[in-house]
């Protein structure tokens, strides 16, 4: 495993950089992912092009009223432990949590997760609940942005061009009245990858009878994370009972497109989305209800 | 093509000429020569290699040596003074922690930054602070026992030194 390493500590750099290797070269953040690729050689490269010297990519800040932002190389640690992550966006504080071990979380970034573009990517289902924006630069320099729920384009590969890099991650500020949670499923409980994983968001009326707003998220049934639009439908402007959500999940467990794998079968895979579904579902009631947002300390 | 690195290792300027895509546990081992963390899976599964960089606990196997230039590095070899070893050391031979010993070290920085941070962790803090690090022989209870030993240990001694760094 040999490359050239590069480290530029500007934008520009880092885009010249890319578009110089012609497709040979590749952004690294916490190298969690691309380094066992480039071991293993599951991956080629002939360069790797170190962000994290660049200014502000790895800066992140959660101010009220400015919701929730994420430079790509932030380590998902530094999410972990703040109190304004896990009190505001408490779905994207559990995926986080399941993300291989500390030591891991201590280097590995969002980013990283979402370029990866892994259908299993454990941030990808709440990022998508959550109204994530993702920014980036285009490989001709161009800056935009759009939904997490767009960014992916099949197993491994994003809207990113060879040259492109991801900035930040976005989140608005929760309504009032909304919670949202996470879950997968894994053999073991640490150190693993999801089977099946999924995520929701909730937003209820100011009396906690109706739901307002619902977005559901599902991980590793699909060429990428995929939203649940049928099922949400089936749960937006009705009364959260236990019997709706039940029926959210059967929903949920048609709209997915999972494989027979190592880790478990399509039925199998189907089955766990039916059950996941409804307990994210329950769950993110539950939290909209007790206010919604946990308030910051 | 070999480059020098600088790196600040257990509070002392170290050079080293390694390649970029080298990790930062081969150069620990094999150009330093501090072999006390230990390579066991290389792939960030086992905790095996874990080190602080900048105060924070990381699988060494996988820091790139260019990324650990220029920050400091703590490895199991700073925990004892001379000679006499850290609280957390001597609790995990004590209490039974140690019994092939491979997890150890890196079990070890797993607790001693947890220590750091938490003073007075509570069993399920331990736990969850060391569930990077697997261990094949003890069944975890005893490594659980000797970090909250360990962390009564040290309250007891705070404010007269204790470890590097
Ligand atoms: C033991 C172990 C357990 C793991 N467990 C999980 C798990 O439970 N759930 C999970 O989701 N993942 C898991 N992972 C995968 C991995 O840790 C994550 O996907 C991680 O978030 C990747 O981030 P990184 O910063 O290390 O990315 P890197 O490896 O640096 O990069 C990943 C990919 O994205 C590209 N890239 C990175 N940043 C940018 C950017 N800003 N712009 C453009 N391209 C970019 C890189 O070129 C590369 O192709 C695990 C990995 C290991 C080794
Ligand atoms: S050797 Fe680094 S985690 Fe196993
Ligand atoms: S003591 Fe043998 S692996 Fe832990």
């Amino acid at each position: 495993m040999r490359f050239d390493y590069f480290e530029p500590d500007s934008l520009d750099e880092a885009a010249d950089l890319l578009r110089e290797g012609g497709g040979t070269r590749k952004p690294l953040a916490g190298g969690t992912d691309i380094v066992i690729q480039l071991r293993r050689r599951a991956a080629r490269c002939e360069g790797l092009v170190n962000l994290k010297r660049i200014p502000g990519l790895a800066d992140w800040s959660c101010a009220r009223g400015d919701g929730l932002h994420i430079g790509a190389c932030t380590p998902m640690r530094d999410l972990e432990t703040a109190a304004a992550v896990a009190g505001g966006y408490p779905s994207l504080c559990e995926a986080i949590r399941v993300v291989g071990s500390l030591q891991l979380r201590n280097i590995a970034s969002v980013g990283g997760n979402l370029c990866n573009a892994s259908p299993s990517a454990d941030t990808a289902p709440p990022l998508m609940v959550l109204d994530a924006m993702a920014s980036y630069r285009t490989d001709d320099g161009a800056e935009q942005s759009l939904p997490v729920e767009d960014f992916f384009a099949g197993p491994g590969t994003s809207v990113l061009g060879s040259a492109g890099l991801l900035l930040s991650v976005d989140l608005p500020e929760p309504a009032p009245h909304t919670g949202d949670a996470f879950e997968r499923f894994t053999p073991r409980s640490a150190m693993d990858i999801a089977i099946a994983s999924a995520a929701a968001s909730v937003t209820l009326d100011a009396e906690g009878q109706r739901v307002e707003a619902v977005r559901i998220a599902l991980g590793a049934v699909a060429p990428t994370p995929i939203r649940a639009v049928r099922a949400e439908e089936r749960v937006v402007e009705k009364e959260p009972t236990p019997d709706l959500l039940e029926q959210a999940g059967a929903v949920a467990m048609e709209e997915c497109s999972p494989i027979d794998d190592i880790r478990g079968t399509a039925a199998y895979r189907k089955e766990l989305v039916r059950i996941l579904v409804r307990r994210v579902l329950r769950r993110a009631v539950e939290r909209a209800r007790d206010g919604g947002r946990t308030e910051t300390p | 093509m070999k480059q020098r690195y600088v790196l600040r290792v257990n509070g002392r300027g170290m050079e080293a000429a390694a390649e970029a895509h080298e990790s930062l546990l081969d150069v620990l081992r094999e150009n330093l020569r501090l072999t006390g963390s230990k390579k066991g899976c290389n792939e960030a599964e086992c905790g095996s290699c874990t080190v602080l960089l900048d105060g924070r606990p990381v699988v060494s196997c996988l820091v790139l040596v260019p990324d650990a230039a220029d920050r400091d590095v703590v490895t199991i070899e700073a925990l004892a003074t001379d000679g006499v070893p850290h609280p957390i050391q001597r609790q995990m031979v004590e209490q039974g922690g140690v019994q092939c010993g491979y997890c150890t070290p890196g079990m070890i920085m797993s607790a001693y930054a947890l220590l750091l941070d938490n003073p007075d962790p509570t069993d399920d803090e331990i736990r969850f602070a060391i569930s990077g690090n697997i261990c094949r022989c003890t069944g975890y209870g005893k490594i659980v026992k000797a970090v909250r030993a360990a962390a009564v240990e040290m309250k007891g001694q705070a404010g007269n030194g204790g470890a590097a760094s």
